[in-house]
């Protein structure tokens, strides 16, 4: 030993993405650099000093850190972002999962990794799989080694809870992060909307509640506030939704009394038809006309709800001249507090007086106004009302005079209500009667009859409106109707309570959580083929539940094709749960403790921490054993999903030129691993529990610190052949 | 079983009136080749000889009207009647009087059974078939798939199209043969396209004059939207058409007109930008003649003008940006959408008027001679038809044989429209890039002696299909002694085996019913691992190659698999007895 001889050996290590964006970068190209950099810090800290760089290093800069010991530069990087420096040993640190290495430039130099590894002594990867690729691919001397992330270590007491504890399910799991689970939609096969609020929702937890202040959305442009679910591309005037349910998020919870102005129009199929707007339980029905309109609602919310949804959309127009799916337009919407003076002055003015000759009204099928009012023209005229009325109402229809009608029946409808009268000759004046209208602010004749009005007159004219009154009716006997509630309320109450008790009485099998943690935007993850596969396992079996924790930083990109996904999966008893944001390191150990099994169906892993994780931690799995998770994914600790290679390109290839393989996954034995692992969890317990304890022995020899040091300390010493641990 | 045959053929009845109807008609099969329902057609016209032989044939035109007052007719006249339906259920009809025999193809795990399963009325196959009660199906498969679902009060049969075996020995078939086709058809050769990896380049064979004839100089107006004529087989690097035009997925998309066009001309699109390219100002060149257009955010018309220098016949668009919006429900790459395009001279040239080719802009086929060298492996089906999986077979022969140029592959393309495949064929070159290994796509309706000489030029026929009701093409190959590359699932499973193929491996994934709108996942098709498909293109090279004795075990043992399955003689005996047994 030359005590004090050599100075403390140096570590500069960089990962093009730094710990202050990671939040914001998950499931950007390279982001799994940084995670797989944390792990090695631990390891390298015991040859060295460390020096976490903020960005690549130059000569001249390492020469500054070689003053206090010799360096080593290691680069948490794809080769082709790898710094062109000599001034010390270089180390590139990468994953790779497919079966060629790039030799090709397709945009500039550096694309190649074939020669960007040339100059290189020393380089890691984290699989056999790789270091077999790369040692074949590059001919000079690399000496690549294959050194895994360490993460075994880090969950012993993780791994000694699940020894101790069987995990729960989903039950114990508590999660503070936005979550989107199937049991809050109603899903059809052609449109999947939000339950309406039923109660406080504490899975939502996150989303305060409205605080009042105005809301103004202009839908001709992105709005980070609003998240838009089913719609077309904003357009300089505003946006069309898709047909089906669109829907729309805000960012608070609306609670209580509130206005809400909305600036809307039909489309083709959906002009003259009626729109219902719903915000938790409270609705409004409005006309859906040829032009942009704007309606003013009130709405009452007992239950806080974020969620304005669109029905009575669900027909889609055929030969339009836009090729897109369109169902209504929408140019700009307000929301603000109605304040207690407000609604008792509303209640003052319960009877609502429209003169037809009035210039300002916005009426469909009708002639211009007159000096008496207005003829009719259509055969379907309809009247949107200056003020929106709801619940027991009398319409009373004042005639100036009438053609072709007598004796007609028409359809007098006020929204979503219709009630029919028949017209009389000479009788100018109708009373009709509605009950527990819903919200709305259209009222429409539908049937009505039309003619050349005289000589002189060659307009088609029907009848000619003069005044419309509408006038709320008292309720009788409110106490009765309230005892009836109750009853109702009560009698709803006793039949939960049976379902309930006949769910305790009938066998329920046991619960099983499986987790994935992926990014749905990677291609390689392949996300639909374990929601399909999850769902034809267990169409029937409400006791099971995939949850997909999303790392992709922008959830809203993935609403489309979730929802698409779970619309066109339906129906299925079981349970989907995604999961998107940063969970706290004790929410994620939670998560790993609480779960059955994790899922990967993966057509190629450079290693793939999550599954590495869970598994260490003695969770089981389903997976295939292609590339480098052929070396931990094994029939004693794993459901394998079969897979054989596939020709494909290289990710990062704009020319997407076929050039190396990955994996295809066998379906079907995906399939058959979902379903034999309920098998393996319900039935053969003991066989369950050896699977956990052999996941962390597999993973022990895989990926354990002792493993890693082996091989770091080879590097080290052909390095620095004097160097003393 | 052929000497039970021998004892049938006298007992002829004809009094015995066989009513048949297909919604395909023989007069529009050729325009109507590769649409969902054409395969109903060729059921019933490889049927037709089998049920002359039992009965007379009457065709039907308009069920509802006739078949019920022809069945009364035959009754009075003491004659028994069927009314065989070569429909899906349906379509079939349910409230005849007259035995009604439901005659369909099916090749998914599961009938629809659900009341909702489309837009404007249920599908409830499965209460339908129960109402006709009778179905014959063309696969085993089918039968069991229809008969686990509608119990056993209905009669399910199967009775495979009939293929004849041809008889005489089978033909030499050594390896490095060559040999050439007469076709009438378009072709597309990989040998003779411009291929690099960027974008690859149709030189598509026309015979006679190589620059095509020339524009007479009177207005034309193209429409691509697929509810009308569409021009959509001119267009390279584009989409399907859709019913309001064809949006395009590559860079630098093209129109390839039949023409050459000359002079001073006016050039109408109407066309619309998609994300991105709304508003992006993108190049139109015809010929050395450029222009810069502004991609419109609505669909609009736009008007250039090119004075030409020479003769060109595409119109060639660059500067677009082919990417998927981020987040859109979309995943394909769209640039610009393109509904219709009109063309007029603007000077008074006087021009030749043009011949047959302009009026009928489709009939640019003509005769030519293909040579082929080497071992030729081929499939014909239907490119639109998802379930084919061709580019499977594109991709897999062209690993296995990458540095080969003995090897190659014809794909005969049913499809009344090139532009069905022709892009997509044309963008697998170019990331195939490079390759030695030929592949050929023939785009016609072949003659039956040109389809004869493409089965004796044939060493191996492929199929990588991921669900078949029968697969006409692959037993009249077989028929012929063309052992097969092909998976053993659905209906194949009856007639493929290792005597007479290479398996290709396959295992289920999840499917919508193709009539469900909703395309919600309800049933099974197959998935193939393009590995094996792989090995099986390097397996059969060798076996053809070193091992001719096995080649020609293969080849016996295919025309016996066909016998075995499917010939006319025992296909007529058992419908002859289905029918005896309804009426």
């Amino acid at each position: 030993m030359r005590e004090g001889a050599h100075k403390r050996l140096i570590f500069l290590v960089y990962s093009p993405i730094a710990a202050d964006d990671i939040e914001t970068s998950l499931g950007v190209a390279d982001y799994s650099y940084y995670f797989v950099m944390q792990r090695f810090l631990p390891l390298l800290e015991e040859y060295g000093d460390v020096c976490v760089l903020k960005r690549a290093p130059t000569d001249a800069e390492i020469e500054l850190y070689k003053k206090s010991g010799p360096c080593v530069y290691l680069s948490f990087a794809p080769p082709d972002k790898l710094a062109d420096v000599s001034a010390c040993p270089v180390i590139p640190v990468f994953a790779w999962e497919y079966s060629t290495l790039p030799n090709e430039s397709f945009s500039c130099r550096k694309d190649n990794w074939v020669a960007a590894l040339q100059p290189v002594a020393h380089a890691i990867t984290h699989s056999g799989y790789a270091k077999d690729v790369v040692a074949s691919g590059v001919a000079n001397a690399v000496e690549i080694a294959s050194i895994p992330a360490p993460v075994w270590d880090s969950f012993q007491s993780t791994r000694d809870q699940r020894q101790r504890i069987r995990p729960r399910g989903l039950d114990a799991l508590s999660l503070d992060c936005t979550v989107i689970d199937t049991d809050d939609f109603l899903i059809s096969n052609t449109s999947i909307r939000p339950k309406p609020s039923i109660g406080d929702h504490t899975k939502h937890a996150l989303i305060g509640v409205w605080d009042g202040s105005p809301l103004q959305f202009d839908l001709s442009r992105e709005q980070r506030s609003l998240t838009l679910i089913g719609f077309n591309e904003p357009e300089p005037w505003g946006i069309w939704s898709l047909s089906g349910y669109p829907w729309m998020m805000f960012d608070c919870a609306l609670k209580g009394e509130l206005e809400l102005t909305i600036t809307l129009r039909g489309y083709l199929q959906n002009i003259g038809s009626i729109v219902r707007l719903e915000i938790g339980s409270a609705c409004a029905d409005t006309l859906l006309t040829d032009r942009l309109t704007q309606h003013v609602f009130r709405f009452s919310l007992s239950d806080a709800s974020n969620v304005l949804a669109f029905l009575g959309l669900e027909k889609r127009a055929v030969d339009g001249e836009d090729p897109r799916d369109i169902g209504l337009g929408i140019a700009n919407l307000q929301v603000r507090r109605v304040y207690p003076e407000e609604v008792m002055q509303d209640e003052t003015q319960a009877v609502q007086i429209i003169a037809l000759s009035r210039e300002d009204l916005v009426v469909d099928g009708f002639h211009l106004p007159e000096t008496h009012g207005r003829w009719s023209e259509s055969a379907d005229c309809s009247i949107q009302l200056p003020n929106a009325v709801s619940g027991n109402m009398q319409v009373s229809i004042e005639l100036f005079h009438m053609l072709h009608n007598d004796g007609e029946t028409i359809d007098v409808s006020l929204g979503s209500q219709t009630e029919s009268i028949t017209l009389a000759p000479g009788v100018l004046s109708y009373e009709v009667q509605f009950k527990d209208v819903c919200q709305t602010d259209v009222l429409r004749m539908c049937g009505l009859k039309s003619g050349p009005g005289s000589e002189h007159d060659k307009r088609l004219l029907g009848i000619g409106l003069a005044v419309l009154s509408l006038r709320a009716m008292p309720v009788e006997a409110e106490p009765q109707t309230l005892q009836a509630k109750l009853a109702q309320f009560s009698e709803s109450m006793r039949r939960g309570l049976s379902i309930a008790r006949q769910r305790v009485n009938t066998f329920r099998k046991k619960p099983i959580l499986y987790t994935a943690v992926l990014n749905p935007k990677d291609g390689r993850k392949n996300w639909e083929d374990i929601l399909t596969a999850f769902v034809y396992a267990f169409r029937k079996d409400n006791d099971v539940t995939l949850l997909i924790k999303v790392t992709y930083h922008d959830l809203e990109e993935l609403y489309a094709d979730i929802f698409t996904m779970l619309s066109e999966l339906h129906p299925f008893s079981c349970r989907i749960i995604f999961i998107h944001g940063y969970l706290r390191e004790e929410a994620y150990e939670n998560l790993i403790l609480q779960s059955h099994f994790v899922v990967n169906a993966s057509r190629g892993e450079g290693q793939c921490l999550p599954l590495m994780e869970f598994m260490s931690a003695g969770v089981p799995a389903i997976a295939p054993d292609n590339t480098a998770m052929a070396e931990y994914v094994n029939r004693e600790n794993s459901l394998i999903v079969a897979s054989s290679p596939e020709l494909t390109f290289w990710p990062q290839d704009p020319r997407q030129v076929f050039r190396t393989l990955w994996y295809r996954i066998n379906w079907e034995s995906l399939v058959v691993a979902f379903t034999d692992s309920a098998t393996l969890y319900r039935q053969k317990r003991r066989k369950y529990q050896r699977f956990s304890q052999n996941a962390a022995e597999s993973l022990q020899s895989y990926c354990s610190l002792k493993v890693a040091r082996a091989g770091l300390d080879h590097i080290v010493r052909k390095l620095v052949p004097d160097h003393d641990t | 079983m052929i000497t039970l045959l021998e004892n049938w053929f006298p007992i002829m009845t004809h009094d015995l009136l066989i009513m048949v109807f297909s919604e395909t008609k023989a007069e529009t099969v050729r325009s109507s080749l590769g649409n969902a329902d054409y395969s109903y057609y060729f059921i019933l016209e490889k049927y037709l000889p089998l049920l002359r032989r039992i009965g007379t044939v009457q065709h039907i035109d308009d069920p509802g009207v006739e078949v019920d007052s022809l069945y009364a007719a035959a009754r009075s006249a003491n004659r028994k009647a069927i009314f065989l339906s070569f429909t899906p259920p349906h379509r079939t009809l349910r409230n005849l009087s007259c035995p009604t025999v439901c005659v369909m193809a099916w090749e998914f795990g599961s009938i629809p059974d659900e009341d909702e399963a489309h837009a404007d009325n249920g599908l409830n196959w499965v209460e339908m078939v129960r109402e006709i009660g009778s179905v014959i199906t063309i696969s085993e498969y089918a039968t069991r798939v229809i008969q686990s679902q509608v119990g056993g009060d209905v009669s399910v049969w199967t009775v495979p199209a009939p293929v004849e075996s041809i008889d005489a020995a089978v033909p030499d078939h050594p390896a490095s043969a060559s040999t050439s086709l007469q076709l009438n058809a378009f072709v597309i050769d990989s040998q003779d396209c411009e291929i690099d990896e960027e974008r690859a380049t149709a030189n598509a064979r026309q015979s006679g004059n190589e620059d095509g004839p020339a524009w007479d100089g009177s207005d034309i107006t193209m429409a691509f939207a697929s509810n009308g004529v569409s021009c959509g087989q001119y267009l390279v690097g584009f989409y399907a058409e859709e019913e309001w035009g064809c949006w395009s997925r590559t860079t630098s998309p093209q129109i390839v007109l039949p023409w050459q066009l000359d002079g001073k001309i006016s050039l109408e699109l109407v066309l619309v930008g998609y994300g991105e390219n709304k508003g992006r100002a993108v190049h139109v060149a015809i010929g050395g003649c450029h222009h810069e257009l502004e991609l419109p955010e609505t669909m609009s018309p736009i008007e250039l003008v090119f004075e030409l220098s020479g003769k060109a016949n595409t119109i060639q668009f660059s500067g677009l940006r082919a990417l998927p919006l981020p987040g859109a429900r979309d995943h394909r790459t769209l640039g610009l959408g393109l509904k219709s395009l009109r063309l007029r001279a603007l000077d008074n040239v006087d021009r030749a008027p043009l011949s047959v080719a302009k009026q009928n802009p489709v009939a640019d086929q003509d005769d030519q001679t293909l040579h082929l060298a080497g071992t030729v492996y081929a499939s014909v089906f239907n490119p639109e038809d998802g379930r084919k999986n061709w580019k499977d077979i594109v991709t897999a022969f062209c690993w296995a044989f990458r540095d080969d140029p003995n090897k190659v592959l014809l794909l005969k393309m049913s499809h009344h429209n090139r532009s069905v495949f022709m892009g997509d064929l044309l963008l697998l070159f170019s990331r195939l890039y490079p390759f030695k290994c030929r592949i050929v796509a023939i785009h016609g309706y072949l003659s039956d002696g040109q389809l004869e000489q493409l089965k004796a030029a044939t060493h191996y026929y492929v199929n990588a299909s991921g669900a078949e009701g029968q697969c006409l093409p692959l037993l009249e190959f077989l028929a012929a002694g063309v052992p097969a590359i092909a998976p053993d699932h659905t209906a194949m499973a009856s007639y493929i085996s290792k005597d007479n193929a290479f398996i290709v491996a396959s295992s289920l994934e999840p499917q919508a019913w193709p009539i469900d709108s909703r395309r919600a996942y309800r049933t099974t098709t197959q998935r193939i691992d393009w590995d094996s498909l792989r090995l099986a293109f390097l397996q059969s090279a060798s076996v053809l190659q070193e091992h001719i004795d096995q080649y020609q075990k293969m080849q016996l043992s295919a025309k016996v698999a066909v016998r075995n399955h499917c010939s006319p003689d025992a296909m007529t005996d058992r419908l002859h007895r289905i029918i005896e047994s309804l009426v």
